[in-house]
């Protein structure tokens, strides 16, 4: 009986996260496809009847900014798991004196606010190229990440896992290629989805570094939504979703038993 | 392959582990390493197999130093404790694997080619039928049973054919019951493959079972080596007597009497050829040589056991001595009897003084 009520409490409470969770996501993408007045008008100065020519116009004026997005990304992902997965391997299977202190010290970028950050990196390497700038504040919030999700993998692993196949004949490359790698595949898939997850939606650094040049997106829908009406805002919002659901989705999914196996060979 | 290691000393920082440790593995044999934890058997498996490298010393097969080389360079084939499968390969792949990587061996008995895929496949059924896995090949680590695993990490070392298999502690994690059917299988295994074999265990009814050549190392030094039976019965130091087996170490003095040496223990005057110099040691008397002896010293009975096959009796001798005694269960004496006992071995195994650190705890 008790555990009966105890489940039903917790399908409620859940329920109830999810609504608040979503409701306002909805709500607002809902406003790009309505028109009543509840959402505002749909006049921008250039005429935006169709929700079509709202997506157009949005489009138009922000498709800069999500190029630049994309460019972000694009650079963010692949330098993130670079730098932070041989890290985080290193910091696992070859712990050195110190290393400890070191994987604690990559994490510290999590806690300190972005316009903190912005501002020392513009005043260490202010005359760097503002793109390149951009990419160091994203790998700050992203390889820590990178480095805990790929360290929990490596945790999973027998600790003879490597020496097993050495004892086989597999020279260094041959382990990394045939035992360490497939093994990390999942992780490294996660923590690559995560990354891309944070770093097109990251605001704070992104908003702080910007120039009229260089707008993410995130910095664009900011702007969006203090100067054009709702439905140009609800319409952003919703590009801005578009490639993010399906990546947590993936995240979500990867979850699961297949990640802590391994992939298949 | 002939094996010798040769003052082999490792320390991590240091911490000594090993401190000059020299043995030679008989070709073809089984050699056996027993010690407490934490003196350094595993490390020393370790030097063998090159994951490890000596701080000093040296390694040889068939008389070619390896000290070096590593591991996947050496013809070596490893079981770990904890058994290492590859978790994203099926058993197969598990067991192909040591085929597929190549290596440059040292040894000249075995081909440089690297095989084809036929005679893969050949030697993969080869392997696992000798270890019953025909079943379970296209199945993954996650979904066997322990013993499964261990068979599975077995047929991995033994399929490239290795010219020295090291097994570390293979039979560890598996519970009693199953231990002790594997055990049996593992002894017969391994004398079918007539590869040279080194392998590391804490228990010594294993150790007694598996062993050609038995090595005892305590504190990172051999304590002793050689025949097993032969540590079990004339053990060198009093550390090797009560590690193998149960025993009882008595205080002992030598005496001489009409021109005869006579040993002077709790348990009586007993004979002896002791040819050292010492005057006083240990005799070392095994559960199973206490006998009931109508002539013997009189002793109380303390506790008393039934373990099945034989009673475990505590007896304190006259004098005070407490001394384990095994006796068969129909004739085993209950608590606070007393009788007369003695030794049934007619030459008692007289440990020197200057042997060792003295007799610890059983």
């Amino acid at each position: 009986m008790r555990g009966r009520l105890a489940r039903q409490a917790g399908i409620a409470a859940t329920a109830v996260f999810a609504l608040a969770m979503i409701s306002p996501v909805v709500l607002t993408a809902a406003g790009a496809f309505s028109d009543s007045e509840w959402y505002g008008q749909r006049s921008e100065g250039a005429g935006v009847e169709s929700t079509g020519a709202l997506f157009r116009y949005v489009i138009e004026i922000w498709g800069r900014s999500l190029l630049r997005s994309a460019q972000m990304v694009g650079a963010v992902v692949p330098l993130a798991l670079i730098l932070g997965a041989p890290a985080a391997w290193a910091f696992r299977m070859r712990p050195y004196p110190g290393s400890r202190l070191l994987e604690a010290a990559a994490l510290v970028p999590l806690g300190v606010p972005g316009v903190a950050l912005a501002f020392s990196l513009l005043q260490t390497a202010g005359g760097a190229p503002r793109f390149w700038l951009l990419v160091v504040g994203h790998l700050a919030y992203t390889i820590p990440l990178v480095i805990k999700t790929v360290g929990n993998a490596v945790d999973t692993f027998d600790p003879r896992i490597e020496a097993a196949a050495r004892s086989l004949g597999a020279g260094p490359l041959q382990v990394a290629l045939r035992v360490t790698l497939p093994l990390l595949v999942p992780a490294l898939i996660l923590s690559s989805l995560l990354v891309f997850a944070v770093s097109w939606g990251e605001f704070n650094v992104s908003f702080l570094l910007a120039t009229p040049l260089l707008q993410t997106f995130p910095a664009a829908l900011y702007m969006t939504y203090t100067t054009n009406s709702f439905p140009v805002a609800a319409a952003a919002t919703v590009i801005f979703l578009l490639p993010v659901v399906p990546a947590l989705i993936a995240i979500q999914a990867l979850g699961g038993e297949e990640f802590h196996r391994g992939l298949q060979a | 392959m002939k094996v010798r290691g040769e003052d082999l000393s490792f320390a991590y920082g240091r911490e000594p582990v090993l401190s000059g440790v020299s043995l030679e593995l008989p070709e073809g044999g089984i050699t056996v390493v027993i010690g407490p934890s934490g003196s350094g058997k595993s490390t020393l498996l370790q030097l063998l197999a090159g994951l490890l490298q000596p701080t000093s010393g040296g390694i040889l097969f068939d008389g070619e130093d390896v000290t070096v080389i590593p591991t996947e360079r050496r013809d070596v084939g490893v079981v770990f404790q904890s058994y290492a499968l590859f978790p994203h390969l099926t058993v197969r792949e598990n067991i192909a694997f040591g085929l597929r990587t190549g290596r440059h061996r040292i040894s000249l008995r075995t081909s440089r080619r690297r095989p084809s895929r036929h005679q893969i496949d050949c030697r993969v059924w080869d392997a696992a039928s000798l270890l019953g896995l025909e079943r379970l090949l296209d199945r993954r680590p996650s979904e066997l049973s322990g013993g499964e695993q261990q068979r599975v990490a077995l047929a991995r070392a033994v399929a490239p054919r290795p010219s020295l298999l090291l097994l570390d502690e293979p039979l560890s994690a598996l519970d009693a019951r199953l231990r002790r059917a594997v055990r049996s299988e593992l002894a017969a295994l391994l004398s079918r493959l007539g590869t040279t074999v080194f392998y590391v265990t804490h228990d010594q009814e294993e150790a007694l079972l598996l062993a050609d050549h038995l090595v005892v190392l305590n504190a990172g030094r051999v304590e002793q080596a050689g025949p097993p039976l032969e540590l079990y019965r004339c053990p060198a130091t009093p550390f090797v007597a009560s590690f193998l087996g149960e025993a009882n170490l008595l205080e002992a003095s030598v005496i001489e009497g009409g021109g005869r040496q006579r040993l002077e223990t709790p348990l009586g005057k007993l004979a002896t050829c002791h040819p050292g110099p010492e005057r006083r040691g240990w005799l070392l008397v095994r559960p199973e040589d206490v006998i009931e002896d109508a002539f013997g010293t009189p002793a109380t009975v303390v506790d008393s056991r039934g373990l099945g096959p034989y009673d475990r009796v505590v007896l304190q001798l006259e004098g005070g001595t407490e001394v384990l005694a095994h006796f068969p269960p129909e004739t085993a004496p209950f608590p606070g009897a007393t009788l007369r006992v003695g030794v049934r071995t007619r030459r008692p195994h007289f440990l020197s003084d200057g042997s060792g650190s003295g007799p610890r705890g059983r």
